[in-house]
């Protein structure tokens, strides 16, 4: 009889450590699965940011060329570009237009008449999930007052 | 196994039975869920590690061929893809596998062989349109493209 209650005991004990152990992994488990999604996340929004200030570069350097926004937008997104309502642009991932944006592209245009001749600012904002993804302002005396690309 | 034989009672023993190999089905239940874990864990490590290689390696590819462009005295361009600048040296940019650079005197024959790899990518191509060099680079499907104002 002693032994039966030992070798119960016993049994009971390892059932009991199983339970224990496996709800000690569930919980590890759900955290690890919740941290990886957080890199995952970082990732890509790491991997957007780099194709935003690529595209954002590149606005900068057509319009530093033409002195127009909608003209350097052309020249990096291609013609046809569709505005949406509030005068911004939707992307997808990789900076192309898209009818189902991820990335919203926004443009602000300042030109100055300085004595040294037209200084045009833009101001080029990537915004994703909300958030600021990518920002970029530039400047430039543009050559014939924007008339090197047509 | 002695105290266990000695037992009277079969629904006792059946009840001990069952006990141990619920726990040995819990242990096995434990090993499975472990496996599971580290094989996912394996494979999305995997891919947040590719997936920042490529886009690490086009954009740092890119934006060495721009640089590359900016400080030459002049460009040429080549069919291949590949561009020939010119400054205190001569050095020509291509693609053969990785993005390659080779740099020689003035004067000297260069050709898109032999040069010293620079990056891993799959493919880039220069041209140029509207006042503006286009480079286009790829790697891991992925493809990246950046203007360069001209001169």
């Amino acid at each position: 009889m002693r032994e039966l209650k030992a070798y119960r005991k016993t049994s009971h004990l390892l059932f009991a450590e199983m339970v224990i152990a496996l709800l000690f992994f569930i919980i590890s488990f759900a955290v690890i699965i919740r941290i990886f999604a957080a890199a995952d996340g970082m990732e890509r929004r790491e991997r957007r940011r780099e194709q935003a200030s690529l595209c954002a570069q590149s606005i900068a350097e057509a319009y530093s060329v033409s002195g127009n926004a909608e003209t350097a937008l052309e020249l990096v997104l291609g013609s046809g570009v569709q505005y949406s309502g509030d005068g911004t642009i939707g992307l997808d991932s990789s900076m192309k237009p898209s009818g189902q944006p991820e990335v919203t592209l926004s443009l602000a245009e300042n030109r100055r008449e300085l004595s040294a001749g037209v200084y045009s600012q833009l101001s080029i904002c990537f915004i994703a999930d909300g958030e600021e993804l990518y920002t970029l302002d530039c400047g430039a005396y543009i050559p014939e007052g924007g008339a090197a690309v047509g | 196994m002695a105290g266990r034989k000695s037992l009277d009672s079969r629904g006792r023993t059946m009840a001990d039975t069952a006990s141990a190999v619920g726990s040995m089905l819990l242990f096995v239940l434990f090993a499975l869920c472990m496996l599971m874990a580290v094989a996912v864990a394996a494979d999305t490590y995997s891919r947040i590690k590719n997936g920042y290689q490529q886009s690490l390696g086009a954009a740092a590819s890119i934006k060495y061929v721009s640089n590359k462009l900016r400080s030459a005295d002049s460009v040429t361009l080549l069919d291949s893809g590949a561009a020939v600048v010119s400054g205190d040296m001569v050095s020509v940019i291509y693609c053969d596998g990785g993005l390659y650079e080779k740099s020689s005197v003035i004067g000297d024959d260069i050709s898109p062989a032999g040069g010293d790899k620079i990056s891993d990518i799959d493919s880039m191509s220069i041209t140029e349109h509207d006042g503006l060099y286009e480079i286009t680079v790829s790697s891991g499907g992925q493809t990246s493209s950046m203007l360069v104002r001209k001169g």
